[in-house]
């Protein structure tokens, strides 16, 4: 691993360990709901599964990351992130002016369970069970694959951001089996709001150095980009939202 | 096969949540692109058309959606 300065590695730590935050709690709350409904076996064996799949996805394609020409790689991450970021931070302002529902962890939770209650017989069900866990843990996955390649592919700092992201795994496990419940109170519209800010900053700044823009400051444009995108967001979830509609949580 | 089509519709729907969002946003960085590539505008000025693009973007995304679920 290169040696990269602090400045330069923690937003990148920061950013994966946020943005997989939110993967990972989505993740949890399924395969804690095959466990309470089918016991901790087959949850454990579909993710698992699902964890054994995103592996060698990793050991495929993150080689070939290295022979892509550094400003193409960039201007593609570039577009991936800002196209990932605005639509995170669209769906963000717009939970955050009440107009679309807040996510709740807890009502995914009981949808799964009830899932898991009308499939099949009692031999299906193990099977059921653990592919539930297994599809959870491969798509949350991915999504924190794609979060890791784009925050840290074509600076050298996928390091950094997978470090970011296994942070983010091992907190919500930690955290997770200490209260075996949904984690529904982790606020989960302001740190998509966060992350859509953050994506959506690496995005401009990206797609920018991709197109041969040299930002003044070069990184430190970052927290302007950063800055402006927060205000950008808060100024229309205020402007959106109607009297007596829900906040932003 | 069911799981793989789910994993392509899950991958798919990361950048098409709102194919107007999406598709401004790839010809925003189009004209950028030829700007600053082949008509060789000043870098600075492309980069501030990319950012204030993405912001003008963004709004209308918003109060289209909000104006929509609220009709």
């Amino acid at each position: 691993m290169d040696v990269v300065s602090w400045s330069v590695a923690a937003p990148a730590i920061g950013s994966a360990f946020v943005a997989s935050l939110v993967e990972v709690v989505e993740a949890f709350t399924i395969v804690l709901a095959v466990a309470t409904m089918r016991g901790w076996k087959p949850a454990l064996l579909g993710a698992a599964a699902g964890l054994v799949v995103l592996g060698f996805l990793i050991l495929l394609l993150g080689p070939l990351l290295d022979r892509v020409p550094l400003h193409l790689l960039q201007l593609v991450i570039g577009v991936l992130l800002l196209l990932f970021g605005m639509g995170w931070l669209r769906k963000a302002i717009l939970r955050a002016a009440g107009v679309i529902a807040l996510h709740d962890e807890a009502a995914i939770f009981r949808s799964e369970q009830a899932q898991l209650q009308r499939a099949g017989g009692e031999g299906a069900l193990g099977w059921v069970a653990g592919l539930a866990a297994f599809k959870a843990v491969l798509l949350e996955g991915l999504e924190v694959v794609f979060i890791v390649i784009a925050v840290g592919a074509g600076r050298g700092l996928l390091w950094p951001a997978s470090l970011g992201a296994l942070a983010a795994c091992a907190c919500i496990a930690a955290v997770g089996i200490l209260v075996r419940k949904p984690l529904a109170n982790v606020p989960e519209n302001t740190l998509k709001f966060g992350v859509g800010i953050m994506l959506s900053s690496f995005g401009v700044f990206w797609t920018g150095e991709g197109l041969g823009i040299d930002w003044p400051g070069q990184d430190l444009a970052l927290l302007l980009f950063v800055a402006l995108f927060l205000a950008v967001g808060l100024v229309a979830a205020s402007l959106l939202r109607q009297p007596g509609r829900e906040a932003l949580r | 096969m069911k799981v793989l089509a789910e994993v392509a519709r899950e991958l798919f729907g990361m950048f098409m949540a709102d194919a107007r969002l999406t598709l401004a946003t790839l010809l925003l960085v189009g004209i950028v692109a030829l700007l600053s590539l082949a008509a060789h505008i000043a870098p600075l000025l492309a980069g501030a058309i990319l950012l204030v693009g993405c912001f003008a973007i963004l709004i209308e995304a918003t109060i289209r959606e909000a104006r929509r679920r609220r009709r």
